[in-house]
């Protein structure tokens, strides 16, 4: 079975500084993985490039065995690759549920059991979190917690094979964070989800496989106890590992 | 009467103009100063085809929006990647380039309507005939102002399904977050270029209205300074809604008429005129920068 994502020794640079040097990563369906790192360390560069924000200078990204390096993020999306942003993406003056419509305004998605299986997620979601009650108010009268809830709710109604979800704990509370990894855990069963987060307690819950990132390259991989206790990983998080590792 | 109906003329037509700038503006989110080259797009293209071609109404108003909407594709295709500054930048450089082809089109000594002398450079087309719709002549001041507000209803009412339809949910999301919305999969070049289309089609309307009751259309109606006039519109009345556009046309059309009932010599009216456009928009940016009846404040 091919990988839900694969991702070849992709580099990026802003003008002729390399913030992506040459990461792999591969990913199936069903898994969760982490990607931490100190902040500067390519993380969100790092989602830009799997989501066609950015084009890779070299390398080659893959989603579901289809070769995606090239196409523009919207093509992507319709290959199966959700996303949400560190900043919340919400578009005013609609409502709740017109939000959670916009992914099939935007493209056409047939029913399927698949569908079925995303909206039945992230109906649990706003059951628990409260937004259910509330489908019919605009989104200017949500915290900014619930925005953040409603960002990941609709990057599932996409239904999509990868969803890449950049810091989805931020700005949101104790009863919020269990509804969200319960979520995250459900929308893992049908997608590989790639996490970028700095609370790291709500991370470890939900994934089997974490990677640091450190000025641009992987600098540990695996499992995220070990990962953690590692001298060099910790280095890097205190500033103290100031050269490249592989330099 | 004829006074009520020559300015209710005018004002069917600002209202077309203000709504039809709104879809972009207002819904889309991009500051756009060609609007007024599209305008004269369809007034020039609907002059060359009853004087010219001897066309009636219907057809000139066809061949009117077909090429504004086929023209809008020099402001749509170039201008997709950018926002702010740069847009803004684009929209200015069609302008200035559709100002001076219509400005320049000419030639002495050749037809009207030839290669050579189309659009009759600055001194425009006279004698536009009046309309005609199946033998009904729109020759009467009445008759002509019944067509416009005819004309501006089915403008009004189809951006109005338009912007209460999905399609006009998602140029609102556009407006927000292009980025989110492109990562939901939506084709954002394309949803441009409609809205574009549309913006310019109905330009094109006006440009027909304008042209048919005046008789005559020259490359003023091209400038910068009614493109200018028509984004005031929108400022004053406020965007992103189907009120704003009808309330900023109705205020900038009415104020000038108010000013021109005060007791003051022609001259010094015109300029007490431009102080009260320059004083209006000062007030409404400083304190209600939505505008009287908007939804969206540009940034």
């Amino acid at each position: 079975m091919k990988p839900a994502i694969e991702v070849e020794e992709i580099s990026f640079s802003f003008g002729g500084f390399r913030v992506i040097d040459g990461i792999s990563l591969s990913g199936n369906d069903g898994e969760t993985l982490g990607i931490i790192g100190p902040n500067g360390s390519g993380k969100s560069t790092f989602f830009d490039l799997l989501s066609g924000f950015r084009t890779a200078e070299s390398g080659r990204i893959r989603l579901n065995g289809r070769d995606v390096t090239r196409m523009a993020p919207e093509v992507r999306a319709s290959h199966g690759l959700g996303r949400t942003f560190q900043r919340t993406a919400a578009f005013y003056g609609l409502t709740v549920a017109e939000h959670l419509r916009i992914p099939r305004l935007a493209r056409r998605m047939p029913a399927s059991d698949r569908v079925a299986a995303a909206y039945q997620i992230v109906e649990e979601l706003l059951g628990r979190t409260g937004i259910g009650e509330r489908q019919h108010e605009p989104v200017e009268s949500l915290a900014a917690g619930e925005c953040r809830i409603l960002d990941l709710a609709r990057a599932i109604t996409q239904a999509p094979c990868v969803i890449l979800l950049d810091e989805p704990f931020a700005g949101i509370d104790g009863a919020q964070e269990k509804a969200v990894t319960t979520c995250i855990r459900q929308a893992s069963t049908m997608a590989c989800v790639i996490l970028v987060e700095h609370r790291l307690e709500a991370l470890l819950s939900l994934v089997g496989r974490v990677l640091v990132f450190h000025q641009g390259r992987v600098l540990a991989t695996g499992d995220p106890s070990e990962v953690l206790n590692r001298g060099e990983v910790l280095r890097a998080y205190r500033g103290e590992l100031r050269e490249s590792p592989s330099s | 009467m004829s006074y009520a109906l020559h300015l209710l003329i005018y004002l069917s037509m600002y209202v077309v103009l203000a709504q039809s700038l709104n879809l972009v503006v207002g819904y889309m989110g991009r500051l756009n100063l060609a609007h007024a080259g599209f305008v004269a797009v369809g007034a020039y293209a609907y002059a060359l085809a009853t004087v010219v071609l001897g066309w009636t109404f219907l057809p000139g108003l066809l061949l009117a929006v077909t090429l504004a909407v086929a023209l809008s594709l020099l402001l749509s295709l170039p201008s997709w990647r950018f926002r702010g500054d740069f847009f803004i930048m684009i929209t200015l450089v069609v302008q200035a380039l559709l100002y001076g082809v219509i400005h320049n089109w000419t030639s002495p000594g050749a037809d009207l309507g030839s290669l050579a002398n189309l659009t009759n450079g600055p001194f425009g087309i006279a004698g536009i005939p009046k309309p005609a719709i199946s033998g009904i002549q729109f020759d009467t001041i009445g008759r002509m102002a019944a067509l416009s507000v005819a004309l501006a209803g089915i403008c009004t009412a189809l951006t109005l399904r338009l912007t209460s339809s999905p399609w006009g949910r998602l140029l609102k999301c556009l407006r927000d977050d292009e980025l989110a919305l492109r990562g939901l999969g939506k084709d954002v070049r394309r949803l441009k270029v409609q809205a574009f289309a549309f913006c310019c089609g109905l330009a094109a309307v006006g440009g027909v209205i304008y042209a048919s009751y005046v008789s005559y259309v020259d490359p003023t109606t091209a400038s910068l300074d009614e493109s200018i006039l028509l984004l005031c519109m929108l400022c004053v009345g406020g965007m992103g809604n189907f009120r704003g556009p009808m309330a900023g046309a109705l205020v900038l059309l009415l104020l000038p008429e108010l000013l021109r009932m005060t007791p003051m010599p022609q001259a010094v009216a015109a300029n007490v005129r431009l102080m009260a456009y320059g004083l209006l928009l000062i007030v409404i940016v400083h304190f209600r920068p939505q505008g009287l009846a908007g939804d969206y404040r540009l940034e």
